[in-house]
């Protein structure tokens, strides 16, 4: 077959439009992420026990499981749970389902990265805020968080490219994202091989280009 | 003033203080002295707060402080500055910035005035010119010297320095212990662990000599290092001064 049938402008705005799918579904997970991420690292380093246990039974049981599972949880799992208790049927909408799935999955991650980064904060800038009389809530909010949130960004990157990537597990549950519209060009024409390095590109030039931004944001916040 | 009763500090099984007894009265300067692990830096930090004694009590002026008491630490650090022998200066801030923190967020001062009180400050450790500067632009001994000015801005009546030259170049000690000295003749109460024998013997009333966690000579500086009491002492200064 020739690959001129394949490589059309039309067929790569489909692929464009579908990789803009991908990178909002990602985007929107990754700010939901790191808020649950925010509250349950908090959680985790409470002094309260029964918030601390619910940290890390969420931690555990989210990097416990495969994210296809998680998927499939909230699309074929919870309408039934949702039945059993409240007796009516859930109709659930495949892109909140997912943007839930990977913005719960993304929490997990995003609570351990923050967490590891307020612990490795030096002990000193605590006590340098205690000795200065700041409470507890002010050098977490004026000292230990911006300190933490500067070294966040390359990790909180790279779960964001992460996600984009994974975002391709919701063909799954029938998202028309990059991954699966490059599988239906695929079926189209008989040729998977085309598409799916059409797909591939694109998926590159998203996560390139935003390792670039925030290798240069980064270098601007290094202090 | 500062009094510390039958003071025990623990590490796990190892023993940093016992039962220490020790007063710093307003208006004195005291070093503690002594060889690595003795226990002068956790005497230092537990005074304030920065560990908590395992036994013994601990009195600001006749106030009984529980440093488990939000109330109790606040009180002490209205009264006090600390200076870190790593400095701690915050750095994501300016010196600006670390300055004014406590003093707006805490006192609630306003920020003219505390900016003013700020640029005298810095004027009287010599950083002037470091005002918009970040800590890593600095020096060691600025470092330091923008660190003390910073715990001046809460306008401490007692200042607890903890080594404060142990991690500074050699030629950089000179410039802070001149700032340290200078808040002695200025008056302030001050508790200063330091391996420096001669500036302790220049600015103290009384040096305090600690081993293994107990306080092993108190003497007034003429005597502590040309009479000391205790062998212990002289053996130690016999060791440290070529």
């Amino acid at each position: 077959m020739n690959i001129q049938v394949i490589l059309t402008a039309e067929n790569f705005a489909i692929l464009f439009k579908a990789a803009l799918i991908s990178l909002s579904i990602a985007l929107v997970s990754a700010l939901l992420g790191a808020l649950i991420g925010i509250v349950i690292a908090f959680f985790k380093l409470s002094q309260n026990r029964f918030l601390k246990i619910i940290g890390n039974i969420y931690v555990e049981l989210i990097r416990g499981t495969p994210m296809l599972l998680q998927i499939l949880f909230f699309f074929l799992g919870f309408p039934v749970l949702y039945q059993m208790i409240t007796g009516s049927y859930l109709r659930v909408n495949i892109y909140i389902c997912g943007i839930v799935a990977m913005s719960v999955n993304s929490g997990a991650y995003c609570a351990e990265l923050i967490r590891s980064q307020i612990i490795n904060i030096d002990k000193g800038q605590f006590e340098a805020g205690k000795t200065l009389g700041l409470s507890r809530k002010q050098i977490m909010r004026y000292i230990i968080l911006p300190q933490a949130m500067r070294r966040l960004i390359a990790p909180f990157v790279s779960e964001f490219i992460m996600l984009i990537k994974d975002s391709s597990l919701l063909g799954t549950i029938g998202v028309v994202e990059l991954l699966q519209q490059a599988r239906l060009l695929g079926t189209t024409y008989y040729n998977y091989l085309i598409p799916l390095l059409m797909a591939s590109a694109y998926y590159l030039l998203m996560t390139i280009c935003i390792s670039y931004i925030a290798n240069k944001l980064e270098r601007k916040l290094t202090i | 003033m500062i009094k510390a009763l039958n003071l025990t500090k623990k590490f796990g099984s190892t023993i940093a203080l016992e039962n220490i007894d020790f007063t710093l009265h307003d208006g004195e300067v005291v070093c503690l002295i002594g060889p690595s692990g003795s226990g002068k830096s956790t005497l230092c930090r537990t005074l304030c707060g920065l560990e908590i004694a395992d036994m013994g009590e601990i009195y600001y002026d006749e106030r009984k402080i529980d440093f488990t008491n939000d109330a109790d630490s606040a009180y002490v650090y209205s009264k006090i500055g600390f200076v870190f022998q790593h400095f701690h200066l915050f750095p994501h801030l300016t010196v600006k910035q670390n300055m004014l923190l406590a003093p707006l967020k805490v006192l609630k001062e306003n920020p003219d005035d505390a900016l003013k009180k700020a640029k005298e400050l810095l004027a009287k450790v010599g950083l002037s010119d470091k005002l918009e500067s970040y800590p890593s632009e600095l020096s060691g001994g600025q470092k330091q010297r923008a660190a003390i000015a910073r715990s001046l801005m809460m306008e401490p009546q007692i200042m607890l320095f903890d080594e404060p030259t142990s991690a500074l170049d050699p030629e950089m000690v000179k410039e802070v212990l001149t700032v340290m000295k200078d808040l002695c003749d200025r008056g302030m109460t001050m508790l200063i662990v330091t391996h420096e024998m001669n500036f302790a013997r220049k600015v103290a009333n009384r040096i305090v000599f600690l081993e293994g966690g107990h306080i092993i000579e108190e003497n007034d500086p003429e005597n502590f290092f040309l009479h000391p009491k205790m062998p212990r002492t002289q053996q130690f200064l016999d060791k440290i001064q070529y």
